[in-house]
């Protein structure tokens, strides 16, 4: 998903018509969202297999700060009696993750909603190569997956820690 | 659908500027996704507050209006991108990507290494990371290396344990790899219930057998759900004919 997102993204700087520009652009960064949330999504889904047909796009942030923020934080409490230090750190910084990423999915998913139901809303060229949509780079778009991943190896190394 | 230039309005008398376009969410129309640009001040707080941010979004529930602010940070942005540059030109072969998020004020800042690091890269890199966030007047809150280390922890151990007591080394080893950690040798494991047994968290019976302390039981607690350590006990009791 990820690399067809980057080839619309590169179609978007290439075409010349604005029409065009403004349709590649758009769904560039509606893949990138996609992409982003089906690392979460099948993550997730190792984490409680019971997650995986429940977790609609609108549910996922909502997930991270409940559910997920809750195991980790019980998990915490719980090695906080063992006075296992490392696995308070890990969960400390899994918790910390999962605040970055429910942030990450919110924008993702904002930004998804204007480019799909608000053609209204003109992708903006700022640089030869670089353009907005509702205020957000594509540049920024770009980093959601890899950002994801990683957060999402903070939490699954905290979680396995306290729950495997 | 909730009026959007009432919610302009509603704003920008708490001084909060709207960036971009108001979008209503998809699945939930009357939800509605507000870019706020965020700036600091000369004390390097954020502007508008994240109070300030709460205020307005009681002030539009009251109206029934439900809003999720998009917080964009332009220095923060910069900070970054500058902070990739960086660690990026002195240890491209040992990191694939570095970024930077932040809660309540202070930065986390995350590294995902190309393959395991020694201790002496992964030192130097923190070093620089903090000399480079230092310059900024931001706080490093922490640092991670998302390595995906997968040892079981002291924690890990002990929940197998109970689960299995009483357990030989062997078949404690056996459950830590079923459960899907890596153990680097028997050695390692004896040496940590070693370390577990003069905590006083596991004793040693007969047999080279370890079960835990009472004291441990305690602080593990239980868990009143299908995932009840006393149940996973009876199941892996029934399990091995007991």
């Amino acid at each position: 998903m990820e690399i067809v997102a980057q080839h619309l993204q590169h179609e978007a700087v290439v075409r010349t018509l604005s029409v065009e520009r403004d349709l590649f652009g758009r769904s560039a960064f509606n893949r990138y969202y996609y992409a982003t949330f089906l690392e979460v999504k099948a993550s997730l889904a190792k984490l409680r297999p019971q997650w995986a047909g429940e977790l609609a796009h609108a549910s996922v942030p909502e997930v991270l700060r409940g559910k997920v923020k809750k195991e980790l934080s019980r998990g915490r409490n719980t090695a906080q009696k063992m006075n296992d230090i490392a696995v308070v750190a890990l969960c400390q910084k899994a918790l910390s993750a999962t605040e970055s990423l429910a942030k990450i999915m919110d924008e993702g998913r904002a930004t998804r909603v204007a480019a799909d139901y608000h053609p209204e809303i003109p992708i903006v060229f700022v640089a030869v190569s670089d353009f907005r949509l509702n205020t957000v780079g594509v540049q920024t778009a770009q980093t959601w997956p890899h950002k994801a991943r990683i957060l999402l190896v903070a939490i699954s190394s905290a979680w396995k820690q306290v729950h495997a | 659908m909730p009026d959007h230039s009432k919610v302009i309005t509603i704003l920008k008398e708490l001084d909060i500027n709207v960036a971009g376009s108001i979008v209503e969410d998809s699945g939930a129309p009357e939800r509605l996704f507000i870019h706020v640009a965020i700036v600091r001040d000369s004390k390097n707080k954020q502007v508008p507050s994240n109070r300030k941010l709460n205020d307005a979004r009681h002030a539009l529930a009251e109206e029934g209006i439900t809003v999720e602010f998009l917080l964009t940070d332009g220095q923060q942005q910069d900070i970054e991108a500058g902070l990739r540059a960086t660690v990026l030109h002195a240890f491209g072969s040992n990191v694939r990507n570095v970024f930077m998020s932040t809660t309540g004020g202070s930065a986390q800042v995350w590294i995902e290494p190309k393959q395991m690091l020694n201790e002496a890269v992964s030192k130097a890199i923190a070093e620089k990371v903090k000399t480079y966030i230092s310059g900024f007047n931001t706080e490093l809150g922490s640092l991670a290396l998302t390595t995906g280390e997968n040892v079981p922890s002291a924690l890990a151990c002990l929940r197998a344990i109970r689960q299995l007591a009483p357990v030989d080394s062997s078949e404690l080893l056996l459950e830590l790899v079923n459960r899907g950690f890596t153990v680097p040798s028997t050695d390692w494991l004896r040496r940590r219930l070693d370390m577990m047994r003069k905590k006083g968290q596991i004793v040693r019976l007969g047999g080279n057998r370890y079960v835990l302390s009472l004291g441990s039981i305690r602080s593990l607690g239980t868990k009143k759900d299908g995932a009840s350590p006393d149940i996973t006990r009876m199941l892996a009791l029934a399990r091995r004919g007991m």
